[in-house]
């Protein structure tokens, strides 16, 4: 099934998409990682108003996702990874990498970088499992 | 111009002659200061030679040069250099340094220093604002960096003064031997404390007491400006917390740039001890700075206990837990930092070093040193500590099999016929970032004017994702193996790092070049734009070449050695780079001569540089 991104569709089936053999690669990379996540999608083209995805990661796991926009109450996380909405068009489609796109100024990283650049297989089989999810953009 | 103070400083240490003179405004104009401003005054002195001096003779001279930014109340312009015919490569020589000597000699009134001749005896130089001394150094010489540093300092009687120095590897003319300073900073690379050493010099002491610059608050504006667009940075911001050292798993786990087992491995078991991050968690006590520098890469670290204890000290760069960590096989962080204090305390390019002594590992390994040459009690193998820090001693003290290893890899190589294993171009080692993970390294390496080097085209950065938009740095291809839309973006790049390495800034700061063009317009007093900074950088390129020409470089030297070519496992996934097609269209941009490597005529008119031919 073809989803919107951003979506709550699109979010569950990516939890989905985590815990299941699509993201076996990244259970594995990530099986040491310990930490909440806000994708924070900043409002851009057809996106018109700011959306937040929370992503509850641990030990290769994905507990839990909520979908917010920005009227609502955001719990606060360990990460945040933050782009305009065209930015996170090219990473899902795999037009640049994650630790790319933070050099090239087209996302931003807020959390402990130590941890995160110990776990850049995780980081990037993390959005690789994303890109498998059958998307289509607003 | 108010960057510059107008005066050099002419020192002749066979005669003991002390002259100041004026700066040429217009060579300062147009090539900035640093690299390029000391291109131009070498040139002028040796066009005279119908037979140019060796670089270890009395009559090479040793320029040390500040930038028209050094020194100024910016940020990041702590940077200044080095320069002379090198003795590792037999070209010119060039040796970035930061720490504070730079700025000091700006405040001491003087915009470079011109060190010729050669003392009798054992001296070191003292420039205490317009009083200079030459003084003796018959109690310093043998002792190590570290010591000298706090002697100098000690008997100038100023703790404010600067002072750079010579260790006995400098002393007893190792080819790669660097010049130190404060907080384990040096000028590493080319060989220039050699250059020093054969001039019976040991120790450079600057104070200066005047930090006044007559510049509008505008510059003080823009200068702000320029560090708010650059200060959340990922890089900003990651060599802040971990130093350069904090590549280290991205380089290794990602990209595949950080060579390995003498480049010729692609995977490390437990690369990740050598860290950055592991630094920061386990012996990091502090952060050291250069000159008006926020980012504040330098690290400081304390081993408290086992075989590598240690007092507080300066901690390994990128560079250096690459060339005598993974390089070498070594994952042990502490093996490192001790090996890492150890050649700055001789006075060793770590880079030179750690690759030098790969080449040697790699040759025993293939049993192609006869036993004869081989030393006793030193296993001679990748991955033994006790091995590198003993050649670090021997190479050092140019003694046993350390003083074939003095003359560095190209010719530690050669003697055993293979060449090939030898990661240099021109003789000068490569800096630890890998071509095959970014392919553009390729052509920076063979075409830069000391020899493969990082600091005149930083490809990996670029392929990561630093642009310069209105430089010409942008569009490059996704794919980082790729050999032909990367050239244009790159040879812009090359000429804009001219500027840095000119002006005295640091690479690590870098707001867009419209902001860096207007710090340098205001300094200069001269409207410079973006695209003008260029022009400049291609100017100073081709001097660089010209010279290079005179004293005997060829195109012939424009090749990687098969070892870097070789394909590998792990994150760089086999991609080599094609040198040929990328040099082609090098030479075909850069409006270059491919036979004989010059300019051609139209693009030396453009580039003002006729006289020099």
């Amino acid at each position: 099934m073809v989803l919107n991104f951003p979506s709550k569709a699109w979010l569950l089936a990516y939890k989905d998409a985590l815990n299941s053999d699509i993201g076996k690669a990244w259970q594995e990379a990530a099986k040491d990682w310990e930490g909440d996540f806000l994708f924070v999608i900043e409002p851009e083209g057809g996106l018109k108003e700011k959306v937040i995805l929370y992503i509850d990661l641990h030990h290769g796991v994905c507990r839990k996702v909520e979908y917010y926009t920005k009227d609502e109450d955001i719990p606060k996380t360990a990460f945040q990874y933050i782009g305009i909405y065209s930015n996170w068009l090219k990473l899902l489609k795999g037009e640049i990498d994650p630790i790319k796109g933070i050099i090239m100024r087209k996302f931003k990283l807020v959390g402990n970088k130590a941890k995160v650049l110990r776990s850049i297989k995780a980081a990037q089989e993390l959005i690789a499992t994303a890109e498998k999810i059958e998307t289509v953009f607003i | 111009m108010s960057g510059f103070r107008g005066k050099i400083l002419r020192i002749n240490l066979t005669t003991k002659k002390v002259n100041e003179e004026t700066l040429d405004l217009n060579a300062a104009q147009e090539f900035l200061g640093g690299s390029g401003l000391a291109a131009h005054y070498y040139w002028h002195y040796i066009k005279n030679y119908e037979v140019i001096p060796e670089p270890l003779s009395a009559e090479n001279p040793l320029i040390f040069m500040t930038g028209i930014l050094t020194g100024l109340p910016s940020f990041c312009t702590a940077r200044a250099v080095f320069c002379s015919r090198s003795p590792l490569t037999t070209f010119m020589g060039e040796a970035n340094i930061g720490g504070k000597i730079g700025p000091g000699l700006k405040f001491a009134g003087f915009d470079g220093l011109v060190i010729e001749g050669k003392s009798e005896n054992p001296v070191y130089l003292s420039i205490n604002d317009s009083n200079i001394e030459i003084k003796s150094a018959r109690e310093l010489w043998g002792k190590g960096t570290y010591d000298t540093l706090e002697i100098v300092r000690k008997e100038i009687g100023n703790k404010k003064s600067e002072v750079v120095c010579i260790g006995p590897a400098g002393e007893n003319l190792v080819k790669y031997s660097c010049i130190m300073t404060h907080g384990g900073r040096a000028a590493g690379r080319t060989g220039m404390g050699a250059v020093m050493g054969s001039k019976n010099l040991k120790a450079i002491a600057v104070f200066g007491s005047n930090n006044k610059f007559d510049l509008p608050d505008e510059f003080l504006l823009l200068s702000k400006d320029a560090y708010n667009s650059v200060k959340e940075d990922y890089a900003v911001e990651v060599f802040s917390e971990f130093g350069t050292s904090g590549y280290v798993d991205v380089a290794l786990d990602h990209y595949g740039d950080m060579p390995i087992r003498n480049w010729s491995k692609g995977i490390l078991e437990n690369g990740g001890n050598l860290s950055g991050v592991t630094m920061t968690e386990t012996i990091l006590t502090g952060k050291s700075t250069c000159y008006r520098c926020p980012i504040a890469c330098g690290r400081e670290i304390q081993i408290n206990k086992g075989k590598y204890k240690t007092n507080k000290t300066d901690g390994p760069e990128f560079e250096t837990l690459a060339s005598m960590g993974s390089n070498l096989g070594i994952t042990d962080l502490e093996a490192v930092v001790f090996a890492n204090i150890k050649a700055n305390d001789f006075g060793i390019d770590t880079i030179s070093t750690g690759a030098t002594i790969g080449v040697y590992f790699d040759l025993v390994e293939k049993g192609l040193v006869p036993k004869k040459d081989l030393p006793k009690n030193i296993q001679s193998k990748f991955g033994d500590v006790e091995s590198l820090l003993k050649l670090i001693e021997l190479i050092g003290n140019r003694d046993g099999i350390g003083d074939i290893l003095a003359e560095g890899s190209k010719i530690l190589a050669e003697k055993y016929n293979r060449l090939d294993l030898a990661p240099q171009v021109a003789g000068l080692e490569a800096p630890f970032h890998d071509p095959r993970a970014f392919s553009g390294l390729a052509v920076m390496y063979v075409t830069s004017p000391r020899g493969a080097c990082h600091l005149n085209g930083d490809a990996y950065f670029v392929q990561q994702g630093m642009i310069f938009p209105d430089i010409g740095v942008d569009n490059i291809p996704d794919d980082p193996s790729e050999n032909e839309g990367i050239i244009k973006p790159l040879i812009n790049l090359q000429s804009y790092r001219q500027i840095y390495n000119s002006t005295g800034m640091c690479q690590f700061f870098n707001p867009s070049a419209s902001k860096m063009a207007r710090l340098i317009s205001i300094a200069s007093g001269k409207n410079i734009s973006a695209k003008d900074l260029i022009l400049i950088g291609d100017r100073i390129f081709g001097l660089k070449r010209i010279l290079n020409l005179k004293l005997g470089w060829t195109p012939s030297l424009e090749f990687l050695p098969k070892v870097m070519l070789q394909k590998l496992e792990g994150p760089t996934k086999g991609s080599v780079p094609d040198v040929k097609i990328q040099l082609d269209l090098w030479y075909k941009y850069r409006n270059y001569d491919r036979k004989t490597g010059i300019a051609t005529k139209s693009e030396l008119k453009r580039l003002n540089l006729e006289n020099y031919i």
